[in-house]
């Protein structure tokens, strides 16, 4: 298959490639021919590509057996990046545009907390998560911590941005200009579904496959 | 008595007498009665008896601070079942009367102003609607219980000030999840603002 045909399929997709570092406008070229070119586990692409297009789409065992977790939590830190230094501040300047005529003060503290509860659930993942599963990697056993502790505890950091909408959709003042109104919208919507997909991909796939590797050990 | 016959009650907030003079003979031998009229919102706060509800308060919304105009029913906390009307001289910034549930201008005719009232009075009305539809509407207890969690209260301090169990927060709370369709504190605290619940001077 080629890239190009990939996203023409899904173009959400445009989001995940730079996450791998790759670029559009390569022609012909086909998705194994741009990982390889990019070194990049091709399982692992198409897994998170699949992901991202199919809502139901079922991890078979056998694809998280192939798939690198170094690579995968390389490819979480970048998305924790984009989200964190792209678009989370694109939507909340969005946000505080379209919020000046109504309880601006209040939208911003609202958006500065939820800006604080996201980088927490991010930090938390790279500090104690990531930095676990490297030294399980290494083969190392972890007595204090495994999996199921994260598991019990990662936050929902979608509800916020959830509440978010209803209270736009249902209480922004009619007079804020439209336009502007439904670009934030979209953009709100389009953030909150990448982060779900996110959030399926570290719950998913990096848990089943750290709980298969904490087993084998 | 059939639904046309049925009679409703006005209050007119207004300073000009002329105006208001004009009003009150537009609507004379309608079933629109305009029981008391005042000057400004100062004189309605003191004078008017709080217990009974006029079904419409027509009011020029000049009159209230304007950084606040868009917060109609604030100014009237008592009066969560009145339909507001905005009283028009000539055109204002439409933040102004964000809020007001209708709004009528002094050029209007005998008829479109009868035309507007009747709509607002309507059972089919906007305003109507929102208080009949039963299943999203908060009931009283729901609100104070809403504006005490915004307010950053805990379950157990709610549940003692409010004198109920703990559980029953809890299951106030769900409902109210529920109803509103938010889930954070923070998404309550903006739904209790704009529904002036709270104003923004409470949260001090």
């Amino acid at each position: 298959m080629k890239l190009a045909d990939l996203v023409l399929a899904n173009y959400k997709l445009l989001y995940v490639l730079p996450r791998f570092g790759i670029q559009i406008g390569v022609g012909e070229k086909t998705v194994k021919q741009v990982c390889e070119e990019k070194k990049i586990s091709v399982s692992l692409f198409l897994l998170v590509c699949n992901v991202y297009t199919f809502d139901n789409y079922s991890i078979e065992k056998c694809v998280l057996n192939g798939i690198s977790l170094s690579a995968l939590i390389n490819y979480l830190r970048n998305s924790h990046k984009e989200y964190l230094e792209t678009r989370v501040p694109k939507v909340i300047a969005n946000i505080l545009d379209i919020t000046k005529s109504a309880y601006s003060a209040q939208f911003e503290a609202f958006c500065q907390k939820y800006k604080t509860d996201i980088d927490a659930h991010f930090d938390y993942e790279e500090k104690v998560l990531f930095p676990y599963i490297s030294s399980l990697l290494q083969g190392k056993k972890v007595l204090e911590y495994n999996i199921k502790e994260f598991q019990a505890n990662h936050t929902n950091i979608e509800e916020s941005l959830d509440d978010l909408k209803n209270i736009l959709i249902k209480y922004l003042p009619q007079v804020t200009d439209f336009e502007q109104k439904r670009n934030a919208l979209v953009e709100l919507f389009m953030l909150e579904e990448d982060l779900n997909k996110h959030t399926l991909i570290e719950d998913k796939i990096l848990v089943s496959s750290v709980a298969f590797i904490e087993e084998s050990l | 008595m059939t639904e046309n016959a049925k009679r409703h009650t006005i209050v007119i907030i207004e300073p000009s007498q002329i105006i208001e003079s004009g009003i009150c003979k537009l609507l004379e031998n309608t079933e629109f009665d305009i029981i008391r009229s005042f000057t400004d919102y100062q004189s309605f706060n003191k004078d008017y008896f709080k217990g009974i509800s006029p079904d419409m308060i027509l009011i020029n919304p000049t009159l209230l601070q304007p950084h606040k105009q868009f917060l109609i029913r604030s100014f009237f906390p008592d009066f969560a079942e009145t339909i507001f009307v905005s009283l028009l001289y000539s055109y204002v910034a439409p933040e102004t009367i964000y809020g007001f549930d209708g709004n009528i201008t002094i050029y209007d005719t005998r008829v479109a102003l009868l035309k507007k009232l009747r709509n607002l009075i309507l059972p089919g009305s906007k305003h109507f609607n929102d208080k009949n539809s039963g299943n999203t509407k908060l009931s009283q207890r729901e609100k104070e219980i809403l504006i005490a969690v915004v307010k950053g209260l805990t379950n157990k301090e709610i549940a003692e000030t409010q004198n109920i169990s703990i559980h029953t927060v809890i299951s106030h709370r769900k409902n109210v999840t529920r109803k509103t369709g938010i889930k954070t504190i923070s998404g309550l605290l903006m739904y209790a603002l704009f529904n002036n619940l709270i104003s923004v001077e409470d949260m001090r």
